[in-house]
């Protein structure tokens, strides 16, 4: 798809008028699902798909859009010319923008992540053989994504990963579950049974029958996919800076008092996991390490180099939306084989569900528990839980709350496939908190 | 640039038991101001076709952009690949009957077409409307959009559907952030995509919202803090229809109850047999599936499947008497659906979703309401939404909310929220409004599937009165 996207942009570039910038963006993939019900396959289907962004910018003035790319290059090159002449009559008639960004050369880039991916029969055979006396369901993604930035002031970059991810859970008959992923780029049965046998192992627990908790505050340990999930909410809006500015933070209670989050909280967007690329939508580069907070210590926000130009900041060349593209927190001393030890009497909390600001300005999120939590008591566990709602603040859950960070982290890659696959994903310790606040 | 499909699924179809192509081309306009200037504007066009073979009783889909002769025998054969490598791991054997071949067209209709203006002149209507919020000097924040998404989809199968179908959707919503003395408050409009022309974006009726939006932020900036306890609560459509969609839509969807969604969206309280005998809420709750709502955003004549689209009731009186599933669900479970298979866009394969599912009008006034009311609440425009796998345990927030005590409406209160469990909730139905109380609300963005699709949906609803609920205000 590499050269789909050189050669249709090449004569994109020559086709500008005097003093008219253009920053294409380009996404491709190339992606087999599987989607899986009681370890049989409910739906399979392949896509192929390719779309070029032309962003025509012109004295103060810029209109976005967005066109298919086929593989026939003529006809594909026909069509990215008539879109230009379509932006440029619109821009002609819109108001200049206030905060206009310039295109400039942010230099070249060029990463491939090669996998060596299995057939769809191959894929099958194995999954099917080693799931057949278990109920599963779940999506076995594999393929290759690809995205690429150009401007015309000379600016490249390409990124390209292949990859495969199974995302599933098992269940016994008293509908309890377990969640496990399997991602990488070679698959190979030894390493899924090895993970496959990890979540069996746990689906034996949940054998025992629920136990119903009253609402209330509760010792808990996170676990890195439950922090991973509040992670996740607190990405949709948390480190933005133009938030801030405009009201909309969680993070304003902060600003406003000046208060920290626990010495134990560290994070950090970190390009280093591999899985994003670190240029945006302009091409801009950021650091390959931004610090978020240090030690509790917010050291900074995520500015564009729009919301740099609206607020008279420094641009740290974040996204548009001022999102987390590849988050890390700091693992702590937590040892795994001191987990229930330490948890004492409380809740073990593997995964969470359904996460939502409650009180976004006020940093309050409230969710539910999912797939296998159990009761632990005097340090063992004890009973899987019926579902609990909780509503708590980052405040407590990274702040005052805050007993300890584990010393082993997971990285979870996104499985995002919303309009396409996404590159991305994050990577987090396990967390153990107190008085973590349940309210239904 | 709809073509005509039928020589390519007659040179196909020899090969497999039943091939279908679905063409779809979408533009979708953005457009947005803030502060009384110009912000971003960007235009999107998607065009695909999906290639849906039968094989030895699986469907396997292929999608592709390539609409060249080999790019379509191509992804043609990867379907028929894929449908032959599954035989032996299938989990239900489908004939040609999941795919009957209806005939027809459908199109939006439209009183203003969507090109009828130009982006100057719409994005003028949204500097507007981001001019008329600022009420006052604690506005930091103003800010207006409107989307536009006009959809043309195709299909032809070799056993003789030929449909069309046409949509033109508008989707707008404004807001304002107030702050004073540390105080943030946000109110908005509330996101709203109905099937209707650029007539939806009528500047009389937007600037009178405008004004009643920023005079209601400022007004929350000094509002006591919605109380915590129980109380009755009077909900308006722009927060009742979410409630409706996850707390009634989404339970019923037959793939859920099926576990399809297990993995990722999540199943159901609901069980096979709970149709025909569970009370899901009061005597006085009617659900419909209607795909003939008036500007509903999931209006339509045929599902993804080719299935013909009619009214149905899932709940009548408060008992649940069908799901929402489309043909492939009603096979695999025995239990009654609705013609509801649906594909988020031509890359994706049709699953069960929901289209305009809507609660029926009763006869109460939004006065009946609140004269009813002793000690309660009434809340508007949803800010927060949450509810757990199984759709039971629930929690709300809304932007506004005003007591009512005795009768009477009382003062304004801020950061008003909501929780409860599904069923109990909806047997506290008390009173459901008119016809003069009911609005239709759209979303596209009702995610779910693996792949993960986002679609469109549509929920008609009058203002209701729940009795004794939980509610309670910010942290």
């Amino acid at each position: 798809m590499k050269n789909n996207f050189n050669q249709m942009i090449g004569p994109l570039f020559s086709g500008l008028f005097a003093d008219e910038q253009l920053v294409v963006n380009f996404h491709g993939e190339q992606s087999l699902f599987i989607r899986f019900n009681k370890s049989k396959v409910r739906q399979i289907s392949d896509v192929l798909q390719m779309e070029l962004a032309l962003t025509l910018k012109h004295k103060g003035k810029e209109s976005s859009m967005t066109i298919p790319v086929s593989n026939n290059l003529k006809a594909d090159v026909e069509n990215g010319h008539l879109c230009l002449a379509k932006l440029r009559e619109r821009i002609s008639e819109l108001q200049a923008l206030p905060f206009f960004v310039e295109a400039k050369n942010n230099g070249t880039s060029n990463s491939v992540h090669e996998g060596n991916l299995l057939s769809c029969e191959e894929y099958l055979d194995i999954i099917s053989s080693e799931t057949a006396d278990v109920d599963m369901a779940g999506i076995l993604i594999s393929g290759t994504t690809f995205i690429g930035n150009a401007n015309s002031k000379g600016q490249h970059h390409w990124f390209e990963s292949s990859s495969f991810c199974f995302d599933y859970s098992l269940y016994n008959d008293k509908e309890k579950a377990v969640k496990a992923t399997y991602s990488g780029t070679r698959f190979t049965r030894s390493e899924f049974v090895a993970i496959l046998t990890d979540a069996r192992t746990h689906l034996a627990y949940m054998s025992i029958d629920n136990k119903v908790l009253p609402p209330g505050k509760y010792r808990c340990y996170l676990a890195p996919a439950a922090v991973s999930e509040i992670l996740g909410t607190f990405n949709w809006g948390g480190p933005s800076h133009s938030g801030l500015k405009r009201g909309n933070s969680p993070l304003q209670k902060i600003d406003d008092e000046g208060l920290s989050l626990s010495e134990l909280f560290t994070l950090k967007e970190d390009f280093t996991l591999g899985l994003h690329p670190p240029f945006n939508a302009e091409g801009e580069v950021a650091c390959e390490s931004t610090d978020i907070f240090v030690n509790g210590k917010l050291e900074n926000l995520l500015t564009s180099s729009r919301t740099a130009k609206e607020f008279e900041l420094v641009s740290n060349f974040a996204n548009e939306q001022e999102t987390m593209r590849s988050p890390v927190v700091e693992k702590g001393k937590l040892a795994k084989q001191d987990i229930l030890k330490e948890l004492d009497n409380g809740i073990y909390i593997s995964n969470l569900h359904y996460l939502n600001w409650s009180d976004s300005k006020k940093g309050r999120i409230t969710g539910m528990t999912r797939f296998a939590c159990f009761v632990v008591e005097n340090g063992k566990i004890s009973a899987p839980i019926k579902d609990l709602r909780f509503d708590e603040t980052i405040y407590n859950i990274w702040g005052t709350n805050l007993l300890a960070v584990t010393e082993f982290c997971e990285t979870e890659v996104s499985t995002n496939t919303y309009f396409q696959r996404s590159a991305g994903g994050n990577r987090c310790p396990g967390m153990l908190v107190k008085d973590f606040n349940f309210t239904l | 640039m709809i073509a005509n499909w039928s020589r390519q699924v007659e040179q196909f179809s020899s090969q497999c038991e039943w091939v279908g192509i679905r063409e779809y081309r979408e533009v979708t306009d953005t457009l947005s101001a803030r502060n009384g200037k110009a912000e971003s504007t960007e235009s999107k066009l998607s065009h695909g076709v999906m290639i849906e073979v039968l094989l030895r009783g699986q469907f396997a889909y292929a999608a592709t952009i390539d609409l060249s002769n080999k790019g379509l025998e191509q992804a043609f054969e990867k379907a028929l690949a894929m449908a032959a490598c599954c035989g032996k791991h299938k989990l239900f054997s489908f004939t040609t009957n999941a795919r009957p071949p209806n005939r027809g067209q459908y199109t939006t209709s439209v009183e203003r077409r969507l090109d009828s203006l130009s982006f100057a002149e719409i994005q003028n209507k949204l500097i507007n409307i981001s001019l008329h919020q600022q009420t006052s000097v604690d506005i930091i924040d103003s800010w207006a959009m409107a989307m536009l998404v006009h959809t043309q989809i195709h299909f032809v199968s070799s056993n003789g559907a030929d449909w069309q179908q046409e949509f033109s959707i508008v989707s707008k919503d404004f807001g304002v952030t107030a702050r004073k003395n540390n105080e943030s408050q946000s109110r908005s409009y509330g996101f709203n995509g109905l099937q209707k022309g650029l007539e939806d974006l009528d500047d009389v009726i937007l600037e009178q919202e405008a004004i009643r939006i920023g005079s209601q932020a400022v007004e929350l900036l000094d509002a006591a803090e919605c109380p915590s306890d129980s109380r009755d609560l009077i909900l308006t459509p722009d927060q009742l229809y979410l409630q409706i969609h996850e707390s009634i839509g989404h339970p019923l969807e037959l793939d859920r109850i099926l576990g399809d969604e297990r993995n990722y969206a999540g199943w159901s309280f609901v069980s096979p047999e709970d149709f025909g005998n569970l009370q899901y809420g009061s005597s006085l709750m009617n659900i419909s599936f209607n795909p003939a709502t008036p500007t509903g955003m999931a209006s339509y004549t045929f599902d993804d499947n080719g299935v013909q689209a009619e009214k149905q009731f899932l709940i009548k009186d408060g008992l649940l008497l069908r799901g929402i599933g489309g043909v492939e669900s009603q096979q695999r479970s025995n239990l009654p659906g609705v013609a509801s298979a649906r594909a988020s866009s031509w890359n994706r394969p049709p699953i069960d979703r929901m289209a305009n599912i809507n609660l029926e009008p009763g006869s109460s006034t939004l006065k009946d309401m609140v004269s009813a009311t002793e000690k309660g609440i009434l809340m508007q425009t949803n800010r927060s939404w949450s509810i757990d796998d199984y759709r039971n345990k629930f929690q709300f927030g809304c932007e506004y909310a005003q007591l009512v005590e005795d009768g009477e409406i009382a003062e304004t209160v801020k950061n008003p929220n909501y929780r409860g469990v599904t069923t109990a909730f909806w047997n506290r139905l008390k009173l459901v409004g008119n016809e003069d109380t009911a609005q239709v609300y759209g979303s596209p963005y009702c995610g779910k599937g693996e792949p993960n699709q986002v679609i469109r949906v549509g929920h008609s609803t009058p203002s209701c009165l729940f009795s004794d609920i939980e509610v309670f205000g910010g942290a």
